[in-house]
């Protein structure tokens, strides 16, 4: 029997303890010393949840928490702060300059309010498997790092936030940034043109003429966001990249778990889908390759 | 901890210090407890943009806000905007019958004064992507368009 009716509202949120840290290890400190404690930075997923009537004992906001909204290039790569906001991301001068595809993107996530209050930690750390922010994440091959209670940074692979079939992995702390790899060695392409029933993101890695590596990952698909490595057999040479295209992606796509089968689409109408829209992007990032 | 919060901001020019719960939604602040109604209740969940408002001038969704979110910021309702007079936007509005049954109006204006504050001359792209943010239930968009075209002749901000 379908869902009929969804019974969500403002006046279901229940009643919860504010705390307000000034650092991110304060943040995961009060984090860890408490079951049931939740943190909210623009709190679009969180508020969203509490009006289901979600339990949460306490809310840490985020909004006094410094050094969390910075956008800075290094040698090493672009290091995006958890605080940013997706309207930041989007109109944001280097990330335009060096990761166009990511800027051009975001200008049609959400809505303006969404993009101007939700953060990008946020929606990643939601494992939501419609929210888009996971899927760039875990396509760059990025890198999360964490403040953890001790006063110590862990650093963990993006895709590495789910398990095999899309389950969320426990959280070490508080996320504090998104560390990317050099914008020349990469190479991103998005579709979110099936949403809701499917969302693609193709991360490459390149060097010089050649794709060394790369990775995709799904959203919309199954219980959250899921990254798979590109099967490559070996680097290979950019040229070539457009006529293994269509092998790359069946590959990838028959040995995916089985996705969700629902309203918006079934399970092999999605796998169907994820090489249709790999193989095209592969084929576009090829053609940018040239 | 804190399971009531005391917040200062400033309600469409006047400095306000007020006691919230930290579960109080800004759209039940401003209709429930100030009797700001122009903030309208569409689908409680950040999509349709009946409950925009602006804080620090950025359109954001009051359904989807905490109270205590607001602390030591400015906030600006329908009732608030013009500075008792009429402002640009809402004349254009007016001008172009950008309304029918009027449920959408405060927001969409609201919207509007954003639209207008980052892009001052706005194409009639960058207009219906910044106004799909907003549901019209009369359908009524062209005409909002054409006021928002008028009012960006007007310098309005």
């Amino acid at each position: 029997m379908p869902v009929l009716a969804i019974h969500r509202s403002r006046k279901l949120i229940p009643p919860f303890a504010l705390l307000r840290p000034r650092t991110p290890r304060e943040a995961a400190a009060m984090q860890a010393d408490t079951a049931g404690a939740a943190f909210m930075a623009g709190g679009i997923d969180l508020v969203n949840r509490l009006k289901f009537g979600d339990a949460v004992a306490r809310v840490i906001h985020l909004g006094a928490v410094e050094g969390l909204d910075g956008i800075d290039e290094s040698a090493a790569g672009l290091t995006i702060g958890a605080g940013v906001t997706h309207d930041r991301l989007q109109t944001s001068p280097v990330i335009r300059a060096r990761l166009p595809a990511l800027a051009e993107t975001w200008s049609t996530v959400g809505n303006i309010r969404v993009r101007l209050k939700g953060t990008l930690g946020g929606n990643l750390m939601a494992r939501e498997p419609a929210y888009d922010f996971a899927l760039a994440a875990m396509a760059a091959g990025a890198e999360l790092r964490f403040a953890t209670a001790d006063g110590t940074e862990r650093r963990i692979a993006a895709a590495s936030l789910t398990d095999a079939a899309g389950r969320p992995e426990p959280q070490p702390g508080l996320l504090t940034a998104i560390a990317l790899p050099p914008a020349d060695r990469l190479r991103l392409g998005f579709d979110r043109s099936l949403r809701p029933a499917l969302s693609v993101a193709v991360g490459l890695d390149v060097d010089g003429a050649r794709v060394a590596g790369g990775r995709v990952a799904i959203g919309c698909a199954f219980v959250g966001p899921l990254a798979r490595a590109l099967p490559l057999d070996a680097p290979l040479a950019a040229s070539a990249l457009a006529d293994a295209a269509g092998g790359i992606a069946h590959r990838l796509a028959a040995a995916l778990p089985e996705p969700a089968s629902d309203g918006h689409a079934s399970a092999a109408y999605r796998r169907r889908m994820v090489e249709v829209l790999l193989r095209r992007e592969l084929v576009v990032l090829a053609s940018q390759l040239r | 901890m804190s399971t009531s919060v005391e917040i200062a901001l400033t309600i469409n020019g006047t400095p306000r210090r007020l006691t919230v719960a930290p579960n109080l939604v800004l759209a039940d602040l401003l209709r429930e407890a100030l009797g700001l109604t122009g903030c309208k209740i569409g689908c409680d969940q950040a999509v349709c943009g009946a409950c925009t408002v602006l804080v620090d001038g950025l359109p954001t969704t009051a359904c989807t806000t905490f109270a205590f979110e607001l602390d030591g910021k400015s906030l600006v309702t329908i009732e608030g905007l013009g500075d008792g007079g009429t402002h640009p936007v809402q004349r254009a509005f007016l001008d172009h019958t950008a309304f029918q049954c009027g449920f959408c109006t405060p927001g969409m204006i609201l919207s509007v004064v954003a639209l207008l504050a980052r892009h001052p001359d706005p194409d009639e792209a960058t207009i219906r992507q910044w106004l799909s943010a907003n549901v019209c239930r009369c359908t009524g968009y062209q005409m909002i368009i054409d006021a928002v075209r008028a009012a960006a002749l007007t310098g309005a901000t």
